[in-house]
């Protein structure tokens, strides 16, 4: 039972990150209409920057901040300078989107090496509470994401600013018309992706270390919990987060190790077949079918 | 704010051509019967890529670029596949690279395990990557192009994970030995010169197949499909099947180029056709144009030689794929092929009275 | 007129002379392929690192005397950018194209099959440091005819070093322990090279009376926390983390936060790594290097050999050891040329090599190799003081003299 627990325990942080990638994912697809595949780089940049400027003598914490806002200006680059030309034709926003991730890859392979990055733990300590460990960083990483979770979750959906956004996705031209700057709207959803990008990256390299390709390993666990979850369903992401994050724990218990990543590549497949909406509904996205 | 009236019910489906006010005839330009100068033009084109390809080795190019030749052939096979099911029907997949392990492996299986050769298992290889793929595509019939991108990928991951723990039968993680092509033809196919040919053979193939099928009444089947699927539904097309189909198609190709490369290599393993292989694979579509005919020939051809001339290091090679490919989609949105129709066409054009 | 021709013909003769004169330094090609770039450059850099210093080091001599000629080591290095395609170009290149008489690399199994397939059929000597070799080393392959009759495994077969692993992990451990140690984990990366290590380690252990619990975890796993969990709850002895030694440095610290087990073992992670990432655990940690530690080696010779490697401007990295897999083999290839005495007379290469003893730096037992082409020598075990970073004690245990029981061999 102990075991149990723990591995629960386990899960949820990872979970976290995957939800803050999820979250991004979501708005963007979902309430932006941009398929984004460099998300997941996003946050390995968000990862190399807090690790540059930690071990350059900044605080982790202040490094932290340094990353998101840093990501967040890429990610406004991005938008404005690549996806805001494509808008009208998603597929070739994401296939720009692959290319703009293997550039990010190797940038910062040229400038960093291929190296892994590791951080010392910024928060050090493990609490033994009732047989089980709880490493304090990941502790804090879920809070941190439960913080987050809730301001986006507020801000989204019980906000005129979130309803607006749904409107635009539903009917561009009629939000247009009703005075709505979609544009404008657009721009700053992506923004905001990119900002938890970067979280979730300083977040990360916080607990282990990341390679330059840790972006790509990600980033398909972000598009499967948004689009379980339904597109840019915040709450949808949360719980398509905590599903494969419980996959994974429950897997690496009782599955067979080496096919550990197998289980939940089945589950994303399942639901993205039998429920395409999403399990808690969603936006169609970008003229989805 | 917007050029382009919305389409909520059509799939997602890849850029238009640069002049989208000229019919639609005449801009799938080099793939129509109508007026004898594109026709000239094809047979001409033609002409010329096929005697490149053969001519290439006359050129003295020595074995490491032969040696890249023939990879980039192989390779080519399979994006014909990929550009067809998505030029044509407008199904995109990031797990392509998965349909040719398929036929690799089923290469090296049968190789192992029955002792069947070369000649015998290349239908073999085809058969089973195009079941495999029409089952794979069997999603894409029910859920949206973005859905079905990310469950191609993670039949893409699912692969490679079965085949490293598929213990003796895979050969797990090491892989499988695969022996050398046997002697056909009279010809011997352990001289690298030979094995070129054979690739050349076969992509000379691909490409006539893919100017049938491209220009028959399927072909034209699957552009209304992509174009509008529900007007196509309710004229009677039956969707699903022509889906599937094309992806069938493309998964014979796939299932080609992976007996090719196991064959060349003589050692196949389970990274060879991880996702990363397929988003490669995608890139390099992209780049060359999925369109039209010379398109993926193309991208193969700048994705493995353009480093090599340049002499660029891997990371500086795949900054400038980036590049290229952000270029492409932004300036050239039907590919590198289609950038130098359009040339070509400004140019002939601007010599008429 | 005359004039003219005797002119000509003292000039002719000078440049006859002269051209004598420089023909003496011929050039020995060899050529190097390994990963320069790409996920694989860590352990590439190491060959090519070995191979420079090593031709730097004859040709400062005075080069190769081959049948009254003096041969200078000319390399011709070859990037495979961790690639299989371009391995397999590069070979073709530089045995049609360029005509080396031997390839060195490369770092990983399937592109030095591919690439024996390339040199055996046209007699050029390759020497590989990868044991999963042995797999495909057998009595056909090697005969003179034999796709692998030209190459060499310069890395011990895997049932030796698994053999000399276990016995001095077990040697350095149990007197730490509060009980003999029973029941070992051995936790390792589902590739291809764990997959093929650990079912040798997997044996030895059973050997040397351990009741072991493989588990294989997928590649690119970051997260280790619930397999490690999982492995806690096996009440293991002693945990060995094998393969791959990045994945052991993300794995092992998070081992230490939840407390996995009392002792531990990590397979390929350098005492100068282990000191550099401040790792501290004050539970007995033993290390293995490939095949001897840069950190800390009992032996001068390699102590030598290493400050020479770093100063040619090798960087450090937990596969800095692999170069030894390599170096010798250079100056083995060397001497058998000079007892053959001639460039164009591979087979006789390949016999004198078999038949010699070498002393070479990566082993204090003269080197050679056995009838499948393979090389046999100990691996170096050492054990980290608890609670320091950088304080060891080292043991070098030598191979059994056989594969122990289920073992195939190879």
């Amino acid at each position: 039972m102990q075991i149990f627990i723990q591995q629960l325990v386990n899960s949820l942080s990872v979970a976290s990150v995957t939800i803050l990638i999820g979250i991004g994912i979501t708005l963007i697809f979902g309430l932006a209409g941009i398929v984004n595949f460099a998300h997941g780089e996003f946050l390995m940049v968000g990862g190399m920057v807090t690790w540059f400027l930690v071990v350059s003598g900044l605080n982790f914490f202040v490094a932290l901040v340094g990353a998101m806002i840093l990501v967040g200006a890429l990610g406004f680059a991005a938008e404005r300078g690549l996806f805001r030309f494509t808008l009208d034709r998603p597929m070739n926003g994401f296939i720009m989107s692959i290319g703009l991730s293997v550039i990010l890859q190797h940038v910062v392979i040229r400038l960093f090496n291929e190296v892994q990055k590791t951080i010392p733990d910024p928060i050090s300590g493990v609490w033994m509470v009732g047989g089980v460990d709880i490493i304090a960083m990941r502790a804090v990483v879920v809070g941190i994401t439960v913080i987050v979770v809730a301001i986006t979750y507020l801000a989204i959906s019980r906000s005129r600013y979130g309803m607006a956004l749904k409107a635009s996705i539903a009917d561009p031209d009629t939000a247009a018309l009703m005075g709505i700057p979609v544009r404008r709207y657009v721009t700053g959803v992506f923004v905001y992706g990119s900002v938890l990008a970067g979280l979730g990256g300083a977040l990360m390299i916080a607990l282990f270390p990341i390679t330059p390709f840790t972006g790509s390993v990600v980033i398909i666990r972000g598009f499967a919990v948004s689009l379980i979850g339904g597109l840019g369903n915040v709450g949808g992401a949360v719980l398509g987060g905590l599903i494969l994050g419980l996959v994974d724990g429950l897997s690496a218990q009782y599955g067979y190790p080496e096919w550990t990543d197998a289980y939940s590549l089945v589950v994303m497949i399942v639901i993205l077949i039998v429920r395409p909406q999403g399990l808690l509904g969603g936006t169609l996205g970008p003229r989805a079918t | 704010m917007k050029d382009s009236p919305s389409k909520p019910n059509a799939p997602i489906g890849p850029a238009q051509d640069a002049a989208p006010d000229r019919p639609e005839v005449v801009r799938r330009a080099g793939k129509t019967h109508h007026g004898g100068r594109s026709t000239l033009a094809e047979i001409v084109t033609a002409v010329v890529v096929a005697g490149f390809l053969v001519g290439f080795p006359s050129m003295n190019p020595g074995y490491r670029f032969l040696s890249l030749a023939i990879t980039t052939g192989f390779t080519a096979v399979a994006l014909y596949g990929l550009g067809f099911q998505f030029g044509q029907a407008g199904i995109m997949s990031v797990g392509h690279a998965a349909l040719m392990g398929i036929g690799a492996y089923t290469a090296g299986i049968l190789a192992g395990k029955l002792g069947i050769g070369f000649w015998v298992a290349l239908p073999c290889s085809a058969l089973v990557s195009a079941v495999v793929a029409g089952l794979v595509g069997l999603p894409s019939l029910r859920v949206s192009g973005q859905h079905y991108i990310i469950i191609t990928f993670c039949f893409c991951a699912l692969l490679n994970i079965a085949l490293t723990n598929g213990g003796q039968f895979t050969g797990g993680a090491t892989g499988l030995d695969v022996g050398s092509i046997g002697s056909a033809f009279g010809l011997n196919f352990n001289k690298l010169l030979n094995t070129y040919y054979l690739v050349v053979v076969v992509l000379i193939i691909c490409l006539l197949a893919t100017h049938l099928l491209v220009n028959s009444s399927y072909g034209r089947t699957l552009r209304a499909l992509r174009e509008n699927e529900t007007l196509a539904r309710a004229v009677g097309i039956n969707t699903n099947l022509h889906k599937i189909g094309a992806l069938m198609v493309s998964g014979a190709f796939a299932g080609v180029a992976g007996i090719l490369q196991a064959y060349y290599l003589r050692h196949i393993s389970p990274s060879l056709y991880g996702p990363f292989p397929s988003l490669y694979l995608a890139l390099m579509v992209m780049l060359g144009g999925s369109r039209l005919l010379y398109g993926p020939l193309a991208g193969a051809v700048i994705v493995s030689f353009l480093p090599e001339i340049l002499n660029l290091n891997p990371i500086d090679s795949r900054i400038a794929y980036g590049v290229a490919l952000l270029a492409v989609i932004l300036l050239l949105p039907g590919g590198v092929s289609a950038g130098c129709l359009n040339i070509y066409r400004w140019l002939t054009s601007k010599r008429r009275p | 007129m005359l004039k003219l021709g005797v002119a000509l013909a003292v000039g002719a003769s000078i440049a006859l002379a002269a051209q004598a004169v420089f023909a003496q330094d011929r050039e020995l090609k060899i050529g190097v392929v390994a990963a320069e770039s790409g996920s694989f450059v860590s352990a590439g850099n190491t060959i090519v690192a070995a191979a420079k210093l090593a031709a730097k080091q004859i040709n400062d001599a005075g080069g190769v005397k081959i049948g009254g000629a003096t041969y200078k080591i000319n390399l011709y290095i070859r990037d495979n950018r961790t690639d299989v395609n371009v391995t397999i170009a590069a070979a073709r290149e530089l045995v049609d194209d360029v005509g080396v008489k031997a390839i060195w690399g490369t770092e990983t199994h399937d592109f030095s099959i591919s690439m024996a397939k390339i040199t055996g059929a046209s007699k050029v000597l390759q020497f590989s440091g990868n044991s999963s070799l042995g797999a495909v080393l057998d009595d056909k392959a090697v005969a003179p005819g034999g796709w692998l009759h030209y190459t060499f495994q310069t890395e011990p077969q895997e049932w030796q070093r698994s053999g000399s692993t276990a016995k001095g992990v077990l040697a350095l451990l149990t007197p730490l322990l509060p009980q003999a140690p029973k029941h070992s984990v051995v936790f390792v990366g589902n590739d291809a090279t764990g997959q093929y290590l650990s079912s040798h380690y997997v044996k030895a252990l059973e050997a040397n009376g351990q009741q072991v619990d493989l588990v294989k975890y997928p590649p690119d796993t970051t997260d280790f926390s619930p397999l490690l969990t999982r492995i806690k709850g096996l009440k293991p002895d002693i945990v060995h983390f094998w393969y791959n030694g990045d994945s052991t440095l993300t794995a092992f610290p998070q081992a230490l936060k939840l407390d996995v087990a009392p002792a531990y073992f990590l397979f390929g992670v350098d005492p100068g790594i282990y000191a550099e990432r401040r790792l501290k655990s004050d539970k007995p940690v033993t290390l293995s290097c490939v095949p001897v530690c840069w950190g800390a080696s009992p032996y001068p010779a390699v102590q030598d050999y290493f400050k020479q490697y770093f100063d040619l401007g090798a960087a450090k990295g937990p596969q800095s050891s692999v170069s030894l897999l390599y170096y010798d083999y250079f100056f083995m290839y060397a001497k058998a040329l000079e007892q053959v005495g001639s460039l164009d007379n591979p087979d006789a290469v390949v016999d004198a090599i078999l038949k010699m003893k070498y002393q070479g730096v990566v082993s204090p037992v003269p080197l050679s190799f056995n009838d499948h082409h393979q090389v046999t020598f100990a691996t170096e075990v050492c054990l980290v003081q608890p609670d320091t970073s950088d304080q060891f004690k080292t043991a070098v245990q030598q191979p059994p003299p056989a594969p122990p029981p289920g073992d195939p061999g190879g």
